[in-house]
């Protein structure tokens, strides 16, 4: 699947801008702050229907505008035409061939994107809730049963955390509520297990061919739940939520660790380690979704060679040149690094250069 | 909205504050009354008024009432010791026109949802208990919506209730009569096939 045709409107920073593309690599060269990575971002929208870079839509409308668009043609199996819209204090619609979804969510896992950026760094050293949402977004789009219970769950802990925080505390509907969210806690845990299962081999792969060691990795998980069930944890730490007024046991609370060689990557990682793990993560959800998706996602690089060495520049390109990957959309400052970029690829290319 | 008469528009302004009602039905509502006999609207705002002042809450389902007790509290028809728990009075309309349900109720006027800072206490579920652990109540259906505040209210009264040895069911949730079934919603589907029903008999 490519984008052959797309049109942001009061989005960020493009008030009316049109690309038409067919290329396996989209290369977008331009000084800082005119756009590049908006580009990139419009693409994560129309996939994931919410931005990578801001946390709310309303960011993502320009400051004078009442609303924002992103239209989009894509081509494939199937041409399919896309279109989000969202307005100040409205809702956000998204159009799949005219047809506009009910629930954003029945949109999320059918187009897939993986965006790989400076700001990714937060992933290592972060807290671990960056980690987890890490691992949230890719199970989302691939298992919609997963996305509704963590939806559900939030929300639960949400009734249970403001409960928590009146003058007096109902242990009967504090009951009521963990009835409910016993059984999502529980699945939403062995997902994530069998997820990582499955996920740290490939993860280990990508970084054994981006560094050239030898070295484990993993990431780490460890949950409340490893050693009991969610009711016995709540009942045994009842009175610690009644005191910190908060919902201390659940699978809001578990950990997630990057590690090489049984060391943790955010505390004894060197700079070199960091950079390749970053990569080799991002590489390895694109391949887990390409996998369980049998589709290919779009790769959105943002930036990377500013903040990778050339060294690992270098191999990157390779793995780029040698596996399969759908279509690319690149950014950099330097044209001429990116165009060399391009030609080492040996796929059909667009550089454009914005003003 | 303006017209010539003030009058009409202080009529259309409170008309208007009705659900469903925007300013152009509250004024062809307004200059309705003025082309009929006096007499009806006299009639019409006796009877709002009426109703505003005079209804009562049944003091013991809290279901809207002329009297102390309602109409279905008072049926010597009903079953004493089976009782329904429902959200609203609509709730009440509704099951009674099935036809199949001959029992009293119990209408809570709203959900327990901690966010809203709505609490059991509430709703009226302290009431609930009471009037089970007087004793004649024996068993309990609860008919609440589907949603995550209706199933919270729903596991802390059927806590609340089978300790006072009440029997508690809830309505069985799926696919509705006459509903196409790829209309059905995956979530509504996937409770269908949960809570299937054998045919063997």
């Amino acid at each position: 699947m490519k984008v052959q045709k797309l049109a942001l409107i009061f989005f960020k920073n493009h008030s009316d801008f049109k690309l038409e593309c067919q290329e396996d690599v989209v290369a977008i060269a331009g000084l800082n702050g005119v756009g590049k990575t908006t580009i990139l971002d419009a693409i994560h929208y129309l996939c994931l229907g919410k931005s990578y870079f801001s946390s709310t839509d309303v960011q993502c409308i320009q400051t004078e505008e009442l609303q924002a668009g992103i239209i989009a043609k894509l081509v494939g199996d199937e041409d399919v035409s896309l279109k989000v819209k969202f307005k100040r204090g409205g809702r956000k619609v998204i159009e799949k061939n005219g047809v506009a979804y009910k629930r954003v969510l029945e949109h999320i896992g059918q187009f897939l994107a993986v965006v790989i950026a400076p700001g990714d760094i937060e992933l290592v050293y972060g807290s671990n809730e960056t980690r987890r949402s890490f691992i949230n977004q890719i199970l989302s789009q691939v298992d919609r049963k997963h996305l509704l219970d963590l939806m559900k769950y939030n929300k639960l802990i949400e009734h249970r955390n403001k409960h928590l925080k009146q003058e007096s505390v109902d242990t009967a509907l504090l009951l009521a509520l963990d009835e409910q969210i016993a059984p999502l806690a529980l699945s939403i845990y062995t997902k994530r297990k069998e997820f990582l299962e499955e996920f740290c081999p490939v993860f280990e792969a990508k970084y054994h061919q981006l560094s050239g060691e030898k070295e484990s990795v993993r990431l780490m998980y460890t949950s409340q739940l490893d050693h009991s069930s969610y009711m016995d944890l709540v009942d045994v730490n009842r009175n610690k939520d009644l005191a910190i007024q908060r919902s201390f046991v659940g699978i809001h609370r578990d950990e997630l660790d990057i590690e090489i060689g049984d060391l943790s990557l955010r505390k004894f990682g060197s700079q070199g380690q960091v950079k390749s793990g970053l990569i080799a993560l991002k590489l390895a959800e694109y391949e887990y979704l390409q996998k369980t998706c049998d589709k290919n996602p779009f790769l959105l690089l943002d930036d990377i060679f500013e903040k990778i060495d050339e060294e690992r520049a270098q191999v990157l390109t390779q793995i780029i040149k040698n596996d399969n990957f759908g279509q690319i959309f690149i950014t950099d400052t330097n044209q001429d690094r990116l165009n060399q970029f391009c030609v080492a690829i040996g796929k059909s290319y667009k550089l454009i250069t914005l003003k | 909205m303006s017209t010539s008469s003030n009058l009409i528009n202080k009529a259309v302004e409170q008309l208007s504050k009705f659900p469903g009602i925007g300013q152009k039905s509250a004024l062809r509502m307004a200059l309705h009354l003025l082309k009929r006999p006096e007499a009806d609207t006299v009639e019409l705002s006796q009877a709002i008024l009426k109703l505003r002042t005079e209804i009562k809450f049944c003091k013991q389902c809290f279901n809207l009432s002329d009297a102390d007790l309602c109409n279905v509290c008072k049926s010597p028809s009903k079953d004493q010791g089976l009782v329904c728990i429902v959200k609203d009075f609509q709730d009440v309309i509704a099951i009674e026109n099935t036809g199949q349900y001959n029992g009293l109720f119990h209408v809570l006027g709203g959900l327990v949802s901690p966010v809203d800072g709505v609490g059991p206490s509430d709703v009226k579920i302290p009431e609930l208990l009471e009037r089970v652990s007087e004793g004649t109540i024996t068993e309990a259906i609860i008919a609440l919506s589907s949603t995550l505040e209706g199933d919270t209210t729903e596991y802390y009264i059927a806590k609340k209730l089978k300790a006072l040895g009440v029997k508690v069911s809830t309505l069985s949730k799926g696919i509705s009569v006459g509903g196409e079934l790829e209309y059905a919603d995956e979530m509504t589907l996937a409770r269908s096939i949960r809570n299937r029903v054998s045919l063997d008999s």
